[in-house]
């Protein structure tokens, strides 16, 4: 009987011990702390749009250059001592599915604005569509209706791996007019209004803060004489709130019809350009 | 030994121990014109009055500043693949009356971890009897460099090496 008190007694202590130890709750993660990343680190991949959206009430400030042809040599600092095409530009996240950019360019003083809406996200794919409005603004005697030229397209991008991202886009860009030129050799050199274009596109991460970025945007179809399709090979570079995106271009072009329409470099020539273009993200101080 | 079984056996287990898992948590970085917030709504917490317990954790994957970006930047530099929580165990120092209503000034002392890095800190705050509810209400700063925590200096967004943290949280009784 004596031993039977003394059991229960240390069986009831031990039971109200463990109810007094109080255990910590079981950390678990947050469904949402899920991170969707975008599968490019800049609204362009290079020359084409990316599918990166611009979160709601970010602005991004983007600085593109673009120069003149490496074969210049070094007498002409390959490229950098010939006209450089420059455009400044801003997007701004008006809602985190749609953004909205304006920028102006050095050669023919263009002045662009852009849509970009996004119409499904999960984390390996999205799809967006991009729309942009150009007006050429030279003291040339046209009218505005004919300084007018537009791009639209539908941008697919995919995650492969967690290193290796790609895009598809099938783009429409126009000309409201066109010039036609006789060559000195007598021939006629046609422009064509519209050109249809199949943009691809790819980043392959190097690491956090580097990757490497192709930019392909061949004409489907009939095209303007003369002209070729555009390629374009960089590094991304991320730092903070910065991309920075070094590359080399078979275009000096930076709007994406004028790049599909007036591009005359020919990649098998090896007529590449040097180019770079920052883009800095400035975010409201709280969602 | 009946007396000692009944103390064992009816021992309030239920009813003193208050649960929350949407919690607002926020940090001010204050630095003349690169001044943000980043917030989560997921703080998750577990206050019992009987043994003065308190235990709040954040999954800091959760918490957004309002830009993509440094989202990003802030995930790399706390490490949240390796360390995904900042968490809070300790012990209420100064007693809570069920029965008192307005808010009741308490001082909490515990261990803070964040980073992979462990101190202990002490924290003031007030609690409130709402609705049978408690609302728990607190402030304190933190110093990065007490927690390794050091944001990469080049292009990086500036950030205050002292952090304001404040967070607001209802529970309900488990």
């Amino acid at each position: 009987m004596k031993y039977t008190r003394s059991f229960l007694f240390i069986i009831a202590i031990l039971l109200n011990v463990a109810q007094s130890a109080h255990a910590q709750i079981p950390r678990e993660r947050s469904e949402a702390g899920k991170v969707s990343e975008e599968l490019f680190w800049a609204p362009s991949v290079i020359i084409q749009p990316s599918s990166t959206q611009i979160d709601r009430g970010n602005l991004d400030f983007t600085i593109q250059h673009a120069f003149g042809l490496l074969s210049g040599g070094a007498t002409r600092l390959f490229g950098l001592d010939d006209p450089a095409n420059i455009r400044f530009g801003l997007d701004y996240g008006i809602r985190d599915w749609i953004s909205f950019g304006m920028g102006r360019s050095r050669f023919d003083k263009t002045f662009d604005s852009r849509i970009k809406v996004r119409l499904r996200s999960n984390p390996s794919l999205r799809v967006n569509v991009f729309t942009n409005l150009a007006v050429e603004t030279p003291e040339d005697g046209r009218s505005f209706d004919h300084r007018l030229s537009y791009f639209n397209g539908l941008i697919v991008s995919r995650k492969i791996s967690d290193r290796l991202f790609v895009q598809l886009m099938p783009a429409w860009s126009h000309f409201n007019l066109v010039e036609t030129n006789r060559l000195l050799d007598t021939t006629i050199e046609k422009s064509e209004n519209d050109h249809v274009i199949l943009g691809m596109a790819a980043r392959l991460e190097m690491s956090e803060q580097a990757s490497l970025l192709i930019d392909y945007m061949p004409v489907v179809g009939s095209r303007s004489d003369n002209t070729n399709n555009v390629l374009s090979l960089g590094v991304d570079i991320e730092a903070g709130g910065h991309v920075f995106q070094v590359f080399f271009t078979s275009t000096q072009w930076i709007t994406p019809q004028h790049a599909v329409s007036n591009s005359r470099r020919s990649i098998s020539d090896r007529d590449l350009g040097f180019g770079f273009n920052v883009h800095r993200m400035f975010g409201s101080s709280h969602q | 030994m009946v007396l000692l079984l009944l103390v064992v056996f009816t021992t309030p287990v239920a009813g003193q121990s208050f649960v929350s898992q949407t919690g607002h948590v926020e940090f001010l970085s204050n630095v003349p014109f690169h001044s943000f917030v980043g917030s989560s709504d997921v703080l998750t917490g577990e206050i019992d009055l009987k043994d003065s317990t308190v235990d709040f954790y954040v999954d800091l994957e959760s918490v957004r500043t309002g830009n993509r970006k440094r989202d990003k930047d802030m995930r790399k530099t706390l490490d949240t693949n390796t360390h995904p929580f900042a968490e809070f165990y300790g012990s209420l120092q100064t007693g809570v009356d069920s029965l008192l209503k307005g808010p009741q000034p308490v001082r909490v002392s515990g261990d803070f971890s964040i980073h992979g890095i462990t101190l202990p800190i002490e924290v003031s705050g007030t609690v409130e009897f709402v609705d049978d509810e408690l609302e728990v209400v607190s402030e304190f700063r933190l110093l990065l460099d007490d927690f390794d925590i050091h944001p990469p200096r080049l292009l990086f967004f500036k950030v205050d090496q002292e952090q304001q943290v404040s967070l607001r949280a209802r529970l309900h009784r488990k």
